[in-house]
Order: structure tokens, then sequence, then C-alpha cells
């Protein structure tokens, strides 16, 4: 009993986080290190301006040779930064470029120059990934028991690829919504706050679809206010969008990470229902 | 109480052990991964914080 509660919650996790780490490299990871160019300065986004010059719509969306992807390398600029050249076209950038300045002094808070490289760097993600998704079918196997305990459900493969989608919806979709995955160099509120509201609202939503799924009358429907309460709250943002990573980089990032995270999720939920419906004591 | 349902209470309270160990430990994992403030786990966790969606930096 007590071993079939943590063993579904290990061989889960780990099957789930090396499943995980596996899509991290394939999808994430090179997005990422494309973005910490733009963080550290090597690389800078001219917002367009390039992009709207090498245009040519006239034969076919063909682009011109020079800066024709949009972005311009930081030793073209005198500073590393050439949102100055945008301060003129009225999305005031100009007041963002300072703090780009001053987010490129955190950077060197962050230490990205030391952190560690190639296989190493590769290792530490798969290993923080695999420890993060044990510890979210520890919470999971967790639940099954207390479910199991309350209600008289009974958790199978089935019922645990629901509980990975309620997890998913819990710990990516709903946090998401108030605070997209962030790419390094993206503006962004005080760190505490987000932290703090990141984990209001992944309580808020698997607490809420917890009270849906299993309180019986129309009192589940209690739920629903828990998991509108963080969005009513409100995640914190930054005043001002200064982020020097290209919109598209961003975008592209935050699908790949909701997709990772939901294969991620359902092969959690599912080995962790399988197991411990295999292992129920007679 | 029968000998049966002693032995039953028993196996039920440890299962409620391992519920509060698997929540304390769970807990301590996801913070160690996703929100611990110190340099050296923010600099492995780094691709895995960032790609999982955790406030990062």
């Amino acid at each position: 009993m007590t071993s079939r509660l943590l063993a579904s919650a290990l061989f889960a996790g780990l099957a789930a986080g090396l499943a995980s780490a596996a899509l991290q490299q394939w999808f994430t990871v090179p997005v990422i290190e494309v973005a910490e160019l733009y963080e550290s300065g090597e690389m800078t986004h001219d917002f367009g301006q390039a992009a709207a010059g090498a245009h040519d719509h006239g034969d076919g969306h063909t682009h011109a040779d020079g800066a024709a992807d949009g972005h311009s390398h930081a030793a073209d600029a005198a500073d590393g930064h050439s949102h100055a050249a945008t301060a003129d076209d009225g999305h005031s950038h100009a007041a963002g470029a300072d703090a780009g300045h001053s987010h490129a002094a955190d950077a060197q808070g962050h230490s990205h120059g030391d952190g560690p490289e190639g296989l190493m760097r590769t290792g530490l993600t798969a290993l923080t990934t695999v420890l993060a998704m044990v510890g979210f079918g520890l919470l999971l196997t967790a639940g099954f028991s207390l479910a199991e305990r309350l209600t008289g459900a009974r958790i199978d493969l089935r019922a645990g690829l629901a509980w990975g989608a309620a997890g998913f919806a819990a710990t990516q979709l709903a946090t998401a919504v108030g605070l997209p995955p962030e790419l390094p160099g993206s503006a962004a509120a005080e760190l505490g706050a987000r932290q703090t509201w990141w984990v209001m609202a992944a309580l808020g939503t698997a607490a809420g679809i917890a009270v849906l799924a299993y309180v019986p009358g129309p009192a589940r429907w209690a739920g629903l206010v828990l998991i509108a309460a963080p969005h009513l709250v409100g995640a914190p943002h930054p005043d001002q969008m200064w982020g020097v990573v290209p919109p598209e980089l961003a975008g592209i990032f935050a699908a790949r990470v909701l997709a990772v995270g939901a294969v991620g999720w359902l092969v959690l939920g599912g080995v962790a229902g399988h197991l411990w419906s295999r292992a129920r004591p007679a | 109480m029968t000998t049966a349902s002693k032995s039953a209470s028993r196996a039920l309270d440890r299962e409620l052990l391992a519920v509060v160990f698997a929540i304390v430990a769970g807990g301590f994992l996801v913070f160690g991964a996703g929100f611990a403030n110190s340099a050296a786990l923010h600099d492995a966790g780094h691709d895995s914080r960032h790609s999982m969606a955790f406030p990062c930096h």
C-alpha cells in the first residue's frame, strides 16, 4: 500500500520525465538557445524595420539579402541594442529600451555565461525535469489515495489519464493564461509575485477540478469559482513590455511548451493510474 | 476490534502516512525543480524551468 503509492509515483514520474526531457530537447530547448542570443545582445530584434523594407510583395514575397529575417547582429548596433532605431515609430520602445538595458545587467546576475553547457546542460535539464515530474507524480498518487478514500472512486488507467489532463490544466494551461511560458529575455513582473500567482492558479484549478469531478450535487459548481478566482485576481504583469525576443519566437515557444507539457502529463497520469490499479490490494 | 479490522486499519494508517509523505516530498521536489531561488538550482534547472513554464528570472 505504502509502496504502491510511492512506486506508482516514481515509475510514472520517471517515464513522464524522460519523455518530457526528450521532447524538450527536440522542441523547446533549441528555441531557448536562440532566445539567449537575443537576451545577451548577440542578436537584436529590430521590431520589423528591416523586414518591412526587405519584403518585396511585388514578386511574391522574396526577401532582400541584408537583414532579411528582421534580425540584425549586435555588432551592427553601437550599444548592442537596436531598440533606439524604433523609438520614432510610435510604439514607444524608447522607454522600453532603458528597461532592456537594465535587463542585460540582470542577465549577468543569472550567470548564463557561466552556466552549464553541452552535455552537462542537457543532463541537468533532463534531471530537473525528471525530478519535477516525480514530484508531480507523488502529488498525483497522493490525490488518487485521497479520492478513493473520500469518494469511493476507483482510479485506473482511464481515470489516471483524466487526472493527468487535470494536472496539465492546473500547472500548464491555467497558469499560462496569466503567465504564458517565458523565454529568456522576455519582459515579466517581479519573480516572487509571479511564483505566488502561479502556485495560487495551479492549486485553485486543481482543487476546482477535483470539486467538479468528485463533489456530489449542485455544490460541485463551486469548483468553477475556484478555477476562476486566480484569473479574477489577475496575474502580475510588467508595467512595460520591453522584451528583446521576437514575438514569433515567443509564440512558437509557448505553443511547444504546452504541447510538450500535455504529453508529459498524460504519460504521468496514465502510467500512474495503471500501476496504481494493477497493484491494488485484494 | 477483530484482528482483521485491526490490521486493515493499520494498513489504512500506513497509507495515510504515505499520502502525507508523498505530498511533502512531491512539494519539495516541485519546489526545488521549479521555484527555489538558489543560483546553483537555477542554473541547473534553467532550460527545464523555462520548458515547463515555471516563472523564471
